[in-house]
């Protein structure tokens, strides 16, 4: 039998400020535990929370680049539940006025547009780390208070590839503007999935269950994927599906049962009494927004329709933003487009790739690759001589004192050629009537022979022009 | 307010009451119950309800700069045990 899919995703995702939501502890991944918290964050007695600038500015960006209505009074609640992860025995969280609402995101599956749209985004702090061992439980608070912010999908998305692609178009738009790093395999971007199945005719959803422990986009379709298969087959035989909440199992790459849903647990949300209601004034919000980094979509338009990129280079300039902002960096500098994005994306990333640096890593500047596609354009050196020059300027090297110290120019002067390629002719009167006999080949040994005399200097193009005419008057 | 569900609330934040407690606090509710029964008296009628004692409508938010940080040693000093850096609690999950 066909059912049909609904899933809805929530997504948290930590804010990438310097602080955390409500207090001025610094915090970094990767710290030592229990070196990046103050007393707010540990709850202890006679400590206040204060929102942090920057959280609200990015949640706002977030919320301006998903289309969201933004709401200019920024309110919080907070959810009371007892857990270790917590230790003030509530979250700080947006539960009745979220900073967004109704938004939405486009996907794109092979030309295909759909609109995801987006119940809400709200801002709360995270929870500490713990680390299950045998028979204790270790507490590191260095993440409790991180600033986060929850996306949450509405039911929109009905197989596992708009899932997936849902997930990757959010967690590229984050970090395209900077508010999030949305790395899944470092816990900086979380994902929960709600799915259902429904036989295709029904009017009513299925039992919904909740799918946790996701960390890559790959492993959503996955978990998708083997969902589908297991849910229709217990339809199939006529079983019923529990309300259960599972969680994604790397080793088999499958589903686990994690627990069974146990009624809702009444968080009892209450306004926060700690902060008061915080207006934002709508020239705030309208400069934030004014200022925002280029949504991606808007990058790709962009390089499509004004640079003329081809849309396979567009979306490999799109898919790392380090390289996007490195050829946006050269471009300001330079304007063949096609050239500098052909040597970004083969040339550059081949000789990183072969170093195993990273583009950020090497000494390549935007500068350097405009000089290098200037001189290239202006036909002061050869495409082949341009590999040299940009091997050198990988390593710090300045492409015109490289090139002129290496002899490594081209030759443009016609006359010069022509008195090179009449000295070829002269010397190889058996290619000349190898080519009289039809022999192609012949010809591109005589424009190599002037090269060779040239030492690589003559303009490729315009040795053959002047080999094909001397030719002809043979 | 009685001795069940005062149990049922210990329970859901974990922990256990003897029985003196539970009277002592069957008796403290009862009282608390009856202050609150002599608010439930005041007239309401057209009264939006409030959240915070006075209405003030604030616009700080702090700056996103590091202000106050702990040492590991202070963060951990009220800690009763300690692995590793870490504050060390009864595993509570399966």
């Amino acid at each position: 039998m066909n059912y049909q899919m609904t899933i809805g995703i929530e997504i948290h995702m930590e804010l990438n400020t310097k602080t955390k939501m409500f207090s001025g502890a610094p915090y970094h991944f990767k710290k030592e535990a229990n070196t990046c918290t103050n007393e707010v964050d540990l709850a202890l007695p006679g400590t206040l929370p204060c929102v942090n600038q920057m959280a609200v500015k990015k949640a706002i960006e977030a919320c301006a680049a998903l289309n969201l209505k933004i709401d200019p009074l920024v309110c919080f609640d907070r959810k009371n539940y007892y857990y270790s992860d917590l230790p003030k025995g509530y979250q700080i969280t947006q539960q009745f006025h979220p900073i967004g609402r109704d938004g939405y995101l486009t996907i794109k599956d092979e030309g295909v547009s759909k609109k995801i749209r987006i119940n809400r985004i709200h801002m709360e702090e995270d929870t500490a780390k713990q680390f299950h061992l045998h028979d204790e439980t270790l507490i590191d608070f260095n993440r409790a208070g991180v600033p986060l912010i929850e996306i949450v999908s509405e039911p929109d998305m009905h197989t596992p590839r708009e899932a997936a692609l849902y997930v990757e178009k959010l967690r590229q738009i984050m970090t395209y503007i900077g508010v999030s790093d949305a790395k899944m395999e470092e816990g900086s971007m979380r994902c929960d999935i709600n799915v259902s199945l429904a036989r295709a005719d029904s009017e009513e959803l299925g039992v919904k269950v909740e799918i946790k422990n996701l960390n890559s986009i790959a492993n959503i379709e996955t978990a998708l994927k083997y969902e589908y298969e297991r849910q229709s087959e217990l339809y199939d035989k006529g079983e019923t599906i529990t309300q259960d909440t599972r969680r994604f199992d790397e080793k088999s790459q499958t589903t686990v049962l994690m627990r069974h849903k146990e009624g809702s647990i009444d968080y009892k949300y209450f306004p926060e009494p700690n902060i008061f209601p915080i207006a934002l004034k709508e020239d705030y919000i309208k400069e934030i927004i004014a200022k925002m980094d280029e949504l991606p979509d808007v990058k790709l338009e962009r390089y499509e329709k004004k640079m003329g990129l081809s849309a396979y280079d567009a979306n490999t300039l799109l898919s790392d933003k380090e390289l996007a902002n490195f050829f946006d960096e050269t471009m300001k500098l330079c304007d063949n487009a096609k050239l500098a994005c052909n040597m970004l994306v083969s040339e550059i990333q081949g000789l990183l790739s072969k170093l195993g640096q990273s583009l950020c890593e090497s000494k390549l500047s935007p500068g350097a690759l405009a000089k290098i596609v200037k001189m290239v354009d202006a036909g002061e050196i050869s495409s082949k001589q341009a590999k040299e020059v940009l091997s050198a300027a990988i390593d710090g090297a300045d492409p015109s004192e490289f090139a002129q110290k290496m002899g490594l120019k081209q030759n443009s002067n016609e006359d010069e050629i022509l008195k090179l390629v009449l000295e070829v002719l002269n010397e190889n009167p058996q290619s000349i009537s190898d080519f009289k006999n039809g022999k192609d080949r012949a010809m591109g040994y005589l424009v190599g022979q002037v090269m060779k005399k040239s030492k690589g200097q003559a303009n490729p193009a315009l040795a053959s022009r002047l080999v094909k005419e001397e030719l002809a008057k043979r | 307010m009685d001795k069940k569900e005062l149990q049922k609330y210990a329970h859901n934040l974990m922990f256990e009451l003897s029985n003196e407690e539970l009277e002592a606090l069957e008796g403290d509710f009862d009282v608390l119950k009856a202050q609150l029964d002599l608010l439930n008296k005041v007239d309401t009628t057209n009264v939006e309800p409030m959240v915070y004692p006075f209405v003030l409508e604030t616009t700080y938010l702090r700056p996103d700069e590091a202000d106050h940080l702990l040492t590991q040693e202070e963060a951990l000093a009220n800690a009763p045990q300690v692995k590793q850096g870490h504050f060390v609690v009864p595993k509570v999950v399966k």
